[in-house]
Formats: structure tokens, C-alpha cells, sequence
């Protein structure tokens, strides 16, 4: 038997890969191309003038220091703070660890647009925090939360999950052991952390850190919510320069931000290639929690460890309370004093604050059905046929994974401006369609990155077995393939969706009046005066935080990724 | 029959199985044995069809397969780890293969509640197989096969993931179906006592090719090379000035079962001069470690009080029936 004897392509296929090497081609490369003529050739002659246009401006200038200095600090007390919380829960004996756990693992559901959002809420202007302490300290300014330290600060707190998901796996693989010798050799406990623990974690610290750097560099709504008007990064700024009708600019700067990007992915590259440090124990002794033993010291980590609590679960609870709270009293209280379901009912009921809502779950929806099916041809079509035609298309697909949105979005914007060939002739800048269509290629990278791990997880053993009872190609891939990954396409389906229900970045480059989604509209509500306003941006953030919530619940109960 | 008509494998430039010629007859229990890595299951992987063959012919009954794919050959594959699906109940995966072939609903049932009774899991048809100890996986992996009704079952190292006392069960087992069945079996082994006790006809194979193939009791007492030799069964290589004492040509390797090495009485004039170097109690039999003219020599006699008292150390004499060597051409 040879494999080409057994490969016979059906007609069904023949077309589906036609359609997703026409996606490759529209939606990948056409963009990418787009951009690149755009920031080397706008007129059609090549040159190098977009940079020093960016470089000349002081306004340019200004964004990429704030991105720079942003991402330089968040690096610093994201870090600070996520191993502190990893160490709270994991190495330290603290008392009410389940509440520390479920305070850090806000973040998790607490993301993007609506964090934002949450935290203008309780920080901004008229946040109930800054009431409170204004009635303490009378002289504190309107906008005393704003420029790179408001955006800093919701950094530190929001993108602790990465630790929380990543270094607290790693921490559990430490042999205690270890820890046991260290102290068994004179160590003290913080020493054993410090000397064995820290230097095992290396490798996860890294690879978080750059993930932290990534979000960092290309953070978007953050900044546009709670930097404030005079505050600029760089996504913001490739925003503007595009709405100011300069896209080579839009385009060379988002080039640049591909760039650094990249960089940082090659590095989490290298850091995966080094792998971690492995035990040589055949008998690895699971981590224990070690009690502190100096009361001051006790004292001081349980201080700490309550407050970032506090810090991080402050503004969840308050956007809760104040969505059952009647609108009036949004502007005016510091906690509700009471409650009602109007909101929610106006969210359901009114047609203006229901249509971002159904716009967002519409475009989610069909984003990631397509995203998914797409996927899923590509994936199987790569593992089961290595050849330079599959691998290609896998890479193509994978390729916005190393791009940053803006660069997609305003790549997009480009190509689909006027009317174009590879849409029968049509213009799609404007439309309902642009926005699924940005969702779906910025979805696909991780869609395919889980559902490569499950097809490689799944014993090739048994799709043997049922070739040799007799069970045709496609058989086999519906009877077998299928319902073993199905627990992981069901899990990404909801991952993807939670994703896009807050998703700002794309949103904010190609959102029109045909499909104004729910991010947008929670950005225009967190910069409205009108407490009506203010109440439905609660009632969706709390939406949000509610569907995160049960498919965070959902992946943690079925094991993303063990294709059960 | 299966026919293996100079048959060879290759992965890329390194050649897995070098040509091959191997006939298998119909209901014969045949295993195929070797060291790991030696090529024994590539050999398997090509008659199931899931490994292309670089080239010759492999025919079933008659039948031409080489080209056709492993669904349409009618070959039953028994895996190491029993590639049960696991979203499937032990019924519904012994039901794939019949629901693959659109058999009606009553034949299907009908099939597998007859399958699961012979392979003696008909309680288990509702479980899911993580429910299932190893050996009863075991059977849903045979009765899956079973089944459809195949002449020819491969078993790829079935039996290594059981324990010791379910694996000699399932020796049993394996052999009472395909004697009550009546099917052809082709088994892969690294395991000498597993493939001698099993089989009715064994190859041993060694870097892709084939070394010698015949009954157990041949490969043992005749064996065809030195590998072979060594491989099916333990054997002393008699040393150069071992076998210049016993007046062997040195030219040619001379082997010699560690059975067929006795302890010599004392003051027998025929014997070689030994001292004990360790001893193993295996209960019924002794292991004994000898050092004859320099050069190392295993015994192996039955348990017995004169047998007790050796310890490392002691002076013996030993006796080398010269007729129970083993030789072969080349150096030694």
C-alpha cells in the first residue's frame, strides 16, 4: 500500500480547499501585501518617506515612549505581583486561600474593553472610588486616575492571569524535595523560594514575561479608555493616523509594531526550545505550602496578599452591584442603597442597547463557526498529508499569529476600501461582513494551535484500528477523529466567542454602523455623562464577565486539550 | 495463506526490512521475533496495509494486496495498546467494523453478543474500555476483529502491557480462540518464552532480516546462526581456551546451553576446572556463574542440597557435552 493509493481526493474536498486557499489568498495575503505597498510604495513609487514622516512627528514620537515606558513597567509589577500571588497560593501557607484564588483568577474573566471599562468606573471621573476618596482628600482632581499611571496600574492587575495559569502549573511541578534539601542544607523558607524555587520557574517567568510584553506593546483599550484624551500608545495612534487618512503612516507604523511583535515571539520561541528544567527525581515529591515563620513576616504577606484581593476584586463588585442599582444613583452613590433588574430589562428590551449585543454575538458566532471549520480542514489536512502544499497552508493561516492586529485590521481597511476581484468586485469596508471576516483571522492561529495539539494527542493507533475494520477516510474522520477532538472544538467555540464578545482592538478599525459591536459601544458608554448610559455599559460588562465565567468554568472542568 | 514475496521496507534511506520471502499457511500460529528495532513489526504494519512496502508482493489467499488499502484487505489487527475508541461502549466498538460494512441492525446484534460471549466479555458490552481491566481490553480488541469474520488476525506485541499472571492467561486465551476459530495468526514478540510457548511456526529476525524461521523446538536445537543462537534461548559462547581444552576447532564459534553444562563429580578426571564466580536460587532450577580457564560459563541444574552449598569461591570441575555444542564457521 502506498499513501497516494489511499488518498483519493474527493470531489467535496477539491472545492473545500479551493474555498480556504481563497481565504489564504483574500484575507491573509492580500492584506498583508496591502500594508506593505501601503508603507513602502503609496504612490506607487518605493521609498522609505512614511518614516521619516513618523519620525518628524512629536505626537508619534511621544506614543512609541509611552508604549515603550508602559510596557517597561507593566513588565516590572505584573511580574511582581503574579509570582507574589503564585507564591501566595501555591508556596505560602495564607490563610483563606480560596478566596485569594477565586480574587486572582478575576482577570480571567475580567478582560480587554470591559476591564477597562470596569476600572474607568470605579477610578474615573466620577468613579466611586475617587468620590470616596475625594470626600477624604477634597483636593484630589476629577482625573487624578489617568495617563501612564492609570494604565500601569490596570496593567499590574489585569494581566496577572497569565502567572495564574502558567507559573502556577509550573510551581507544581517542583520537586518539594528539593525544597526539603535546601532547608535540610540551613535555608530559610524565602531563601528556598528565592534560591531553588525562583531559579526552576526561570523558564515560565520568561515565557510570561513575554506574553506580558506582547499585551503590553499592543495594548489598545486599556489606554483609549483610562489614559486619557492627551495619553497615546501606538495601536491608538495607527487608529488616528488611519482616520486622519494617512494610511502609509497607519501602515509603516503598524509594520513597526509587527516588528516588535515578532521579537517577542521569536524569543518565547527560543525560551520553549530550552524547555524547562527537568528533575532527574524518578519519585518527584508534589509542593507544599510552607508556613511563614516570623509573625512580622506573616503578617506583612497576609496584608499583601488581602489587598491586591481587594484590589483586583473592588471593581467586579461594584460594576455587579451598581448594574442592579436604578441609574440615578450610578452618578451618586458610593455603594447602591437600591436595587432593581431595570437595566438588564432595557438591555433585552430596547432595541438601541440591545443591537450591539446581537451584533456581537452574531459576528462571534459566524466568526467562529468559520474560524473553527477552516481550522479544522487545515489541521487535519496537515497531519495527515506532509507535503509543501499543506505545510504552506498551515503557515499561512498561522501567520496572523505573529501579526499584530492593527497590522491585519488596517490591511483589511486597504484592500477592501474599493471595489476588489477577489470579492466578485465588491467593496466590504462599510459592510456588516469586514468586522466576522477580522474576528475569524486573527481566531484561526489559536484555534489551530489546540486543535494541532488534540489531532497529535490522538493515538494514531486508533484510526488504524478502524481502517483495518474496514472504515473508508472520511468514516474514520467523522466516527473517530471527530467525536475524540470534539471536547476541544466545543471549549476553543467558547474560548473564541468570549474572546470576541469584548474583543476592541479590530472592532475599533473596522466597526461601522452596520455592526457596531458590544465593545464599542461599552467605549462610547465609558466616555458618556448619562447614568442611563453608564448602567447598560454595567449590564454588559457584567454579560461579559458572566459568559467568561462559564466557559472558563466549562474548559477547567473537561481539560482543554486532553481530547478526551 | 499470506506470502511474502521479497518483500522490503524502507523509511527514506534507511532500509527497515531488507527483502524477504515468507510463507505463513492457513490457521497456522506464527510468530514473528526479534530484538527491538529489528523490523518485526514493519513486517506486520506491511501485511495490515499501513506501511507501504518499498518493494515485492505480499498475496493473501491467492489475492494480490500490495496495492489495496489496509480497509479492504479483511485483515485483523490486534494493537499493543488495544486502540479501543474510547467514546465508544465495548459493544459499539465491536459493532464498528459491522456498521462500517452497513450490516443490519438484528445481524449486528446478533454478531457481537455471539462475539463477546466466546471472547468471554458478554457483561461488559455496556461499559466504556477505561472501565475495562488489561486483559478484558484484550478480548474487546480480538472480538472487534474477530467480529467481522477475518481469516488472518495480527497481533502487535499484545501481551506487553499486562501483568505477568494476566498475560500467561491470555496466552491461553489467544491460543484457544485460534484453535476454536480457527483463524491465521501472525504475532510479534521480543519475548522468547511468549513466541516459543505460542507459536507453531516462529522467524526470527535480526537488522531487517530474516535469520531463520521454523518450529520452536528447531530454532532451539538447530539453530542457523550464531544470532539465532543466542537470540531463542540462553547460550555459553565457548571461549578460545575453553575450546582448545575441549578439543574444539577454533577456527568455528562454538555455543553450548547453559543446561547442557553440568558439575562434575569430584575427582572426575573429564572435567574442566571452574571456580564459582556468583550463584542465582531460582527455586526448582540454580544459576550458577562459573569461571573456566579465564573465560565465563553459566550452568544451570536443578535445585538440589549438593547444589545449595556452592558459594562464590569454591573450586569446581564441570563437564561439556560435546555433543550438544553448537557450531558455526567464522572466528570465534
Amino acid at each position: 500500500m502506498r499513501p497516494s493509493g489511499i488518498s483519493r481526493f474527493p470531489l467535496v474536498r477539491s472545492a473545500l480547499l479551493v474555498v480556504v486557499v481563497w481565504c489564504a489568498a483574500s484575507f491573509i495575503y492580500a492584506p498583508i501585501f496591502s500594508v506593505l505597498r501601503f508603507a513602502f510604495a503609496p504612490g506607487g513609487d518605493i521609498g522609505l518617506g512614511a518614516i521619516g514622516e513618523l519620525a518628524g512627528s512629536r505626537r508619534v514620537r511621544t506614543a512609541i515612549v509611552n508604549t515603550f515606558v508602559v510596557t517597561g513597567l507593566s513588565i516590572i509589577t505584573v511580574n511582581v505581583i503574579g509570582i507574589f500571588q503564585v507564591a501566595v497560593l501555591e508556596y505560602l501557607k495564607v490563610g483563606g486561600r480560596g478566596f485569594l484564588r477565586f480574587a486572582y483568577s478575576t482577570p480571567l474573566i475580567f478582560v480587554s474593553v470591559a476591564a477597562a471599562t470596569g476600572y474607568g468606573f470605579v477610578y474615573g471621573q466620577n468613579g466611586t472610588l475617587t468620590k470616596l476618596l475625594q470626600s477624604v482628600w477634597p483636593a484630589l482632581p476629577n482625573d487624578w486616575f489617568t495617563g501612564t499611571l492609570a494604565v500601569v496600574f490596570a496593567h499590574t492587575f489585569l494581566l496577572t492571569s497569565f502567572h495564574f495559569l502558567f507559573l502556577r502549573a509550573a510551581i507544581r511541578r517542583v520537586d518539594y524535595s528539593t525544597v526539603e534539601a535546601a532547608r535540610g542544607l540551613g535555608a530559610s523558607s524565602m531563601e528556598a523560594f528565592v534560591r531553588v524555587v525562583l531559579p526552576v520557574l526561570l523558564p515560565t517567568i520568561f515565557a510570561t514575561t513575554l506574553l506580558v510584553t506582547y499585551k503590553s506593546l499592543g495594548s489598545f483599550a486599556i489606554p483609549s479608555v483610562l489614559g486619557g484624551r492627551r495619553f497615546d500608545m501606538v495601536t491608538e495612534l495607527i487608529l488616528t493616523l488611519n482616520s486622519l487618512r494617512r494610511p502609509d503612516m497607519a501602515a509603516m507604523l503598524s509594520i513597526g509594531l509587527g516588528l516588535a511583535v515578532i521579537l517577542c515571539i521569536a524569543a518565547m520561541q527560543y525560551v520553549e526550545r530550552r524547555g524547562s528544567y527537568v528533575g532527574g527525581s524518578k519519585t518527584p515529591v508534589p509542593i507544599e505550602r510552607i508556613r511563614i515563620a516570623s509573625p512580622v513576616v506573616n503578617l506583612a504577606v497576609h496584608a499583601a496578599a488581602y489587598a491586591i484581593a481587594v484590589i483586583q476584586l473592588v471593581p467586579i463588585a461594584l460594576v455587579v452591584l451598581f448594574s442592579f442599582a436604578p441609574a440615578r444613583s450610578i452618578a451618586t452613590e458610593v455603594l447602591p442603597s437600591s436595587f432593581t433588574l431595570q437595566n438588564y430589562v432595557t438591555v433585552f428590551s430596547q432595541s438601541t442597547a440591545f443591537v450591539p449585543l446581537k451584533n456581537s454575538l452574531l459576528m462571534g458566532a459566524s466568526a467562529t463557526m468559520a474560524g473553527l471549520m477552516i481550522s479544522l480542514f487545515v489541521v487535519n489536512l496537515a497531519h495527515r498529508h506532509t507535503n509543501v502544499g499543506t505545510t504552506s497552508l498551515d503557515l499561512s493561516f498561522m501567520a496572523p499569529w505573529i501579526l499584530p492586529v492593527p497590522f491585519i485590521a488596517i490591511g483589511l481597511i486597504l484592500t477592501y476600501d474599493e471595489p476588489n476581484l477577489l470579492v466578485a468586485n465588491r467593496v466590504l469596508l462599510g459592510g456588516f461582513w469586514i468586522l466576522p471576516i477580522g474576528y475569524a483571522v486573527v481566531s484561526i492561529p489559536i484555534m489551530m494551535r489546540f486543535l494541532r495539539a488534540a489531532f497529535f494527542s490522538l493515538d494514531p493507533a486508533l484510526n488504524e484500528a478502524a481502517q483495518s475494520l474496514g472504515a473508508p477516510a472520511f468514516y474514520r474522520f467523522l466516527r473517530v477523529t471527530v467525536p475524540l477532538v470534539l471536547p476541544v472544538m466545543i471549549l476553543i467555540t467558547g474560548m473564541t466567542l468570549n474572546v470576541i464578545l469584548s474583543e476592541y482592538s479590530m472592532s475599533a478599525f473596522l466597526f461601522n454602523v452596520n455592526n457596531k459591536p458590544l465593545s464599542i459601544a461599552l467605549f462610547e458608554g465609558a466616555r458618556s455623562a448619562n447614568p442611563e448610559q453608564a448602567a447598560i455599559n454595567l449590564v454588559y460588562i457584567s454579560l461579559i464577565m458572566a459568559f467568561s465565567l462559564g466557559i472558563i468554568t466549562l474548559a477547567d472542568r473537561y481539560g482543554l486539550g486532553g481530547g478526551k | 495463506m499470506i506470502e511474502l514475496d521479497e518483500v522490503s521496507v524502507r523509511y527514506g534511506s534507511h532500509e527497515a526490512v531488507r527483502p524477504m520471502n515468507l510463507k505463513i499457511e492457513t490457521g497456522e500460529f506464527f510468530t514473528l521475533l526479534g530484538p527491538s528495532g529489528c523490523g518485526k513489526t514493519t513486517i506486520l504494519r506491511a501485511i495490515a496495509g499501513f506501511v507501504p512496502v518499498a518493494s515485492g508482493r505480499i498475496t493473501i489467499d491467492g489475492r494480490d494486496v500490495t496495492e489495496i488499502p489496509a480497509e479492504r484487505r479483511g485483515v485483523g489487527m490486534v494493537f499493543q495498546n488495544y486502540a479501543l475508541f474510547p467514546h465508544m461502549t465495548v459493544a459499539e466498538n465491536v459493532a464498528f467494523g459491522l456498521k462500517v460494512a452497513r450490516k443490519s441492525g438484528k445481524e449486528i446484534s446478533l454478531a457481537v453478543n455471539a462475539v463477546l460471549e466466546a471472547t468471554g466479555i458478554e457483561r461488559h458490552g455496556r461499559k466504556k474500555p477505561a472501565e475495562l481491566s488489561g486483559g478484558q481490553q484484550q478480548r474487546v480488541a480480538i472480538a472487534r476483529s474477530l467480529v467481522m469474520g477475518t481469516r488472518v488476525l495480527l497481533f502487535d506485541e499484545p501481551l506487553s502491557n499486562l501483568d505477568a499472571k494476566v498475560r500467561e492467561d491470555m496466552r491461553h486465551e489467544i491460543k484457544r480462540l485460534q484453535r476454536d476459530v480457527g483463524f491465521t495468526s501472525v504475532f510479534v514478540t521480543h519475548d522468547q518464552e511468549e513466541a516459543l510457548s505460542m507459536s507453531d511456526r516462529l522467524l526470527v529476525i535480526n537488522a531487517g532480516r530474516a535469520e531463520q524461521s521454523g518450529t520452536a523446538r528447531e530454532l532451539y536445537h538447530s539453530p542457523a546462526t550464531p544470532f539465532v543462537c543466542q537470540f531463542v534461548g540462553a547460550a555459553n559462547e565457548i571461549g578460545r581456551n575453553l575450546a582448545q581444552a575441549l578439543g574444539l576447532d577454533t577456527a568455528r564459534r562454538h555455543f553450548v546451553r547453559p543446561e547442557h553444562v553440568a558439575l562434575a563429580r569430584e575427582g572426575d578426571p573429564h572435567g574442566v576446572d571452574a571456580t564459582v564466580a556468583d550463584v542465582d536460587y531460582l527455586g526448582s532450577m540454580t544459576r550458577v556463574f562459573l569461571e573456566a580457564l579465564g573465560e565465563p560459563l553459566q550452568c544451570q541444574v536443578l535445585s538440589d542440597p549438593s547444589v545449595d552449598q556452592l558459594a562464590a569461591g569454591m573450586s569446581v570441575k564441570v563437564n561439556l557435552s560435546c555433543e550438544r555444542i553448537l557450531s558455526f564457521d567464522g572466528p570465534s
